[in-house]
């Protein structure tokens, strides 16, 4: 195991995220103990899970019992026919429309989350996706987006004069939501990117780490300074592209290799630039093991030498 | 048992089990290298990403 696959590896989360699905099922299903998932199947299972928890959630909120049945009782056989076997286990892939987009409660941000209504992505999408897999996995990241990423929501396709935008929301854990311009390696560093933001969400919440607030650290990516939460989330999911990208990169070619090569010299320079604020946010993680996890994949991604990412 | 019986011992039970009280939406927005692509992209849409609230 790499390096940066051992600072990935967390027992912890696994058993939390068994004991969150078996939780968010039993609720949804009073009386009526869970099977439990296999490994290659639970990353699958909680997202899922939490899919049809905020779906019943919202269907209560508006009093739809008709729709809070569904997601109680209906959903699981609903939800098994949408799932895509890939090699990096049971995946759902679904690109909705801009207006299937929701507005929640939670977020200015438009979400989606599984419903009745849900088709699949189409055959050349869900091919992009095994295709930015198989990137992945040459990169020796698989692991990670095999656990954080199971539930993939394309959100749009965009020209190269146009800005991607993805995402994650706490909500939705293994969920994971991006645009993409239709080249597999790029979408390679995308799932990358939010598979790592729900490993940190997932890592904070069962080691029950909180990050205080008070104190901002001045963030390369966004020119500005940041609460601690938000730049430490970057100082995570970005090296983590940056070693994605370095060992993509000989393999890839065409627009991949361009946007990735220029990806990684960008993110070369931001850790540079990161680097003493990102010591001095990484006090406020008072649990050793996962500031030393924190602190292991930005030192590997800042240590990677620049003829590997020209 | 009413409707809003239903839907409120759901929620309910739905407030116990959430231990996350406070919704986090980490987003990033990235540029990609115009030049990397020759050709214009007949399939992309035109309508273009919203920054939106984010952590990255």
């Amino acid at each position: 195991m790499s390096d940066i696959a051992a600072a990935l590896h967390l027992d912890t989360i696994l058993a939390h995220r068994r004991e969150r699905t078996t939780a968010a099922l039993t609720l949804l299903h009073p009386g009526h103990t869970p099977t439990p998932s296999n490994d290659e199947a639970l990353p699958l299972a909680y997202a899922l899970a939490h899919h049809r928890l905020e779906g019943a959630e919202t269907a209560a909120r508006g009093r739809d019992t008709t729709v809070l049945d569904w997601y109680r009782n209906t959903a699981e056989r609903a939800f098994s026919r949408l799932i895509h076997p890939s090699r990096l286990g049971p995946r759902i892939v679904i690109a909705p429309q801009q207006d299937e987009m929701i507005h929640g409660l939670h977020s200015e941000t438009p979400y989606y989350v599984l419903s009745a209504d849900t088709t699949l992505a189409s055959e050349p999408l869900t091919t992009l996706v095994d295709d930015a897999f198989a990137h992945i996995t040459d990169a020796g990241l698989d692991g990670l987006v095999h656990e954080h990423a199971a539930v993939i929501c394309l959100t749009g396709r965009r020209r190269p004069d146009q800005i991607l935008r993805s995402f994650a929301i706490t909500r939705l854990p293994a969920t994971v939501f991006t645009d993409h311009t239709g080249d597999a390696a790029i979408l390679g560093r995308d799932l990358v990117h939010e598979a790592a933001h729900n490993w940190l969400n997932d890592a904070l919440a069962t080691l029950q780490v909180t990050i205080p607030e008070d104190d901002t650290y001045f963030s390369p990516w966004r020119g500005t300074e940041r609460p601690a939460f938000g730049f430490l989330h970057a100082c995570f999911a970005f090296p983590l592209t940056l070693i994605y990208a370095a060992r993509a990169l000989p393999a890839a070619s065409g627009p991949g290799h361009t946007v990735l090569a220029d990806h990684a010299r960008r993110q070369h320079t931001h850790l540079a630039r990161a680097q003493d604020d990102f010591a001095r946010a990484l006090k406020l993680v008072t649990n050793d093991s996962l500031r030393e996890r924190l602190e292991t994949v930005f030192h590997r991604a800042r240590s990677l030498p620049s003829e590997t990412i020209a | 048992m009413t409707t809003t019986d239903t839907c409120g011992e759901f929620l309910a039970a739905v407030a116990k089990l959430r231990d996350d009280g406070t919704v986090r939406l980490t987003a990033h927005t990235s540029s990609v290298s115009a030049d990397a692509w020759t050709a214009p992209d007949p399939d992309a849409q035109v309508t273009p990403a919203t920054p939106t609230d984010s952590a990255s």
